[in-house]
């Protein structure tokens, strides 16, 4: 599903691609558009099958793919020539520094040297790396590799950025950083993201479209506040604390079908899953029984942990 | 000079959150280049990086050294028969032997050139082309060459210019020193221009099989000892295997056809200076075909299958 607002930077349809004898995607069939798009899905699942498919580094066995507009399989390098790529792995070039990684980078995607050189020392500085990028890039601690590689994914100003597992390996506050710069990259310059990670807390911290993947197969394609706003049929109850009620409540829900999944704390919360899926009925008719005053009484949202281990069941 | 324009780069929004960054980083909306200018790039920081490299230092330096002592060597060489005439001893040599010598003094220059560097360029195509496609697998810039519009092809003749470019340019740096001190001591423009022109086609021949063949090891290998090894045992081994065939079997041509040759087989050919006849007088030639383009179909396969180039 796909905003009807937003525009769409990349369209998959039925696509498959087979190695020998296994099944890397499965007719996948995706729509990712403007805005930060996370790809989710456990090892294995095809996240990077799928973005290379789309890079044009490798030929599907059957499926269309529109990138920006235009065919990954007719015009690769058109392709490849307006989107940005972080891999996960180190992929930088020995003896070269920071900035003239980041210039090789911009001159190879079609920007003359000058405006190449100009553009990398702007790309790093705009990373935090500014008094570090005159040192060989093979001396530099996880954080600073990190870094360049947004950098040199950046530096020719791509309308597509994919990232895979940006925020690996970095500490709490580089992580911050990090995810900080994702979501200004979006918000002020205008460029796409999708996220490639297996961190949900980053999702939720930048992303605003969901999708995941599970053995090459697409199970959610989504908004992520629908996403996490899908529940599980569980319901959030809190009552007024009053302490010598709470056990009168635990079993009027228990003689109406109901089960309390969570402990009671001392404010008066219950987790409680209705004998009848997404009828509340019960949960009332308890609070009467018992003589409790319901104070907030709303399907319980999940966190996207939960959420993902029930796609992926 | 093709060159694609670029879409006009949208208006950045404001900052919701109101964060600092670097307002330096902003839309681009200048020119961009074709992606056929890729293989000059990818070279050009190859022989950036390769500069700071010590090997490359000291075979460059070698390379000098050499070059000063045969322009040197040469030089007296050449002046030997200016120094008869003008001593006043006999008749000296008349112009008929003077032009041979000429001659010779012009071969020399194309020889010389092969010879006196011989040992830094095979230092320097080892040195930068044997172990570069290794180290670029080991450093995972397959990935980062190819999510940019570079394809395979580009790629790997990028890598064949930086794997010779410095052997290239130490070698045309001694032919040009040679050719012009060969004019200086009695050669005619056209003759000296001759000279350099058939050096620098036994430069260029050289050079490309040389490298063409380090590439293609570099391929087979993550592991750049390894590749440069290899690229030594086949050059050398194979300098003295065919050597020793020639001898044991009494066929000259077996000379001509190993990797460090049979470039100097094909100038001799061109040059009129190759002793081998019939059937065999092609045998350089084809040694030389065989060795650059069996080792670039090599190298090329090699790329089609690394994984992050597949398909």
């Amino acid at each position: 599903m796909v905003l009807a607002s937003a525009a769409v930077k990349l369209r998959v349809r039925s696509l498959s691609r087979r190695y020998e004898g296994v099944t890397a995607l499965d007719d996948v069939s995706v729509e990712i558009p403007e805005g930060r798009t996370a790809l989710l899905g456990p090892n294995g699942a095809g996240k990077s099958t799928l973005l290379k498919c789309v890079l044009g580094l490798v030929r599907p066995t059957s499926g269309d793919i529109e990138v920006l507009g235009l065919d990954p399989r007719r015009d690769p390098l058109g392709v490849r020539a307006r989107i940005g790529y972080m891999p996960e792995d180190d992929a930088h070039l020995p003896d070269l520094t920071a900035v003239e990684l980041c210039a090789y980078g911009a001159e190879l995607a079609g920007l003359p040297p000058r405006e190449a050189i100009d553009r990398a020392h702007a790309a790093l500085f705009y990373v935090g790396l500014d008094d570090k990028r005159y040192m060989p890039v093979q001396g530099y601690s996880t954080g600073l590799r990190q870094r360049t590689k947004l950098a040199a994914a950046i530096v020719h100003d791509p309308e597509l950025l994919f990232l895979d597992e940006p925020t690996n390996g970095l500490d709490p506050a580089s992580r911050e950083e990090m995810l900080s710069l994702i979501a200004d990259l979006r918000d002020r310059r205008g460029c796409s993201v999708v996220l490639s990670t297996h961190l949900l807390a980053d999702v939720e911290r930048v992303c605003d479209h969901v999708v995941v993947l599970a053995a090459g197969r697409v199970v959610a394609d989504a908004p992520l506040a629908e996403v996490l706003g899908r529940g599980d049929g569980r319901y959030l109850v809190r009552v007024k604390p009053v302490a010598e009620r709470f056990a009168a409540f635990e079993r009027a829900l228990t003689e109406l079908g109901c089960t309390a999944e969570a402990s009671a704390d001392a404010r008066g919360e219950w987790v409680v899953r209705p004998g009848v899926p997404d009828d509340p009925a019960p949960i009332w008719e308890a609070a009467l029984r018992a003589d409790v005053q319901v104070r907030h009484l709303a399907l319980r949202k999940a966190s996207l942990d939960e959420a993902f281990l029930r796609m992926l069941a | 000079m093709p060159t694609t324009p670029t879409p006009a780069a949208a208006a950045a929004p404001k900052s919701p959150a109101g964060a600092v960054y670097s307002l330096a980083y902003t839309r681009y909306a200048g020119r961009r280049r074709s992606p056929a200018f890729a293989p000059l790039v990818i070279a050009r920081y190859a022989l950036l990086a390769q500069l700071r490299q010590r090997g490359v230092k000291v075979a460059l330096l070698l390379g000098v050294l050499l070059l000063t002592v045969c322009a040197a060597g040469l030089g007296f060489s050449w002046s030997i028969p200016s120094m008869i005439a003008g001593s006043g001893f006999g008749r000296g040599p008349d112009a008929a032997q003077l032009a041979a010598m000429v001659r010779e003094g012009e071969a020399d220059v194309v020889t010389w050139t092969l010879r006196a560097q011989l040992l830094p360029t095979f230092l320097l195509v080892l040195w930068c082309g044997a172990g570069a496609i290794s180290a670029d697998l080991m450093a995972g810039a397959f990935q980062f060459h190819f999510s940019r519009p570079v394809s395979p092809g580009r790629y790997l003749a990028g890598r064949l210019l930086s794997s010779s470019g410095w052997a290239l340019a130490l070698s045309v740096g001694t032919l040009t020193v040679l050719s012009t001190e060969r004019l200086a001591f009695g050669s005619t423009p056209l003759g000296a221009a001759r000279a350099f022109g058939l050096g620098a086609v036994a430069v260029l021949l050289s050079l490309s099989s040389l490298s063409a063949a380090a590439l293609a090891v570099s391929s087979i290998t993550r592991r750049k000892g390894l590749a440069q090894a290899l690229f030594a045992a086949v050059a050398l081994a194979g300098w003295v295997l065919s050597r020793s065939l020639s001898v044991a079997l009494r066929e000259p041509w077996l000379k001509s056809i190993d990797l460090l040759s049979c470039a100097d087989g094909v100038v001799a050919q061109i040059a009129g200076t190759s002793r081998l006849t019939g059937a065999y007088a092609a045998a350089p030639a084809l040694a030389w075909l065989a060795w650059t383009g069996g080792s670039l179909a090599l190298a090329t396969w090699q790329l089609s299958r690394a994984e992050v180039n597949r398909g």
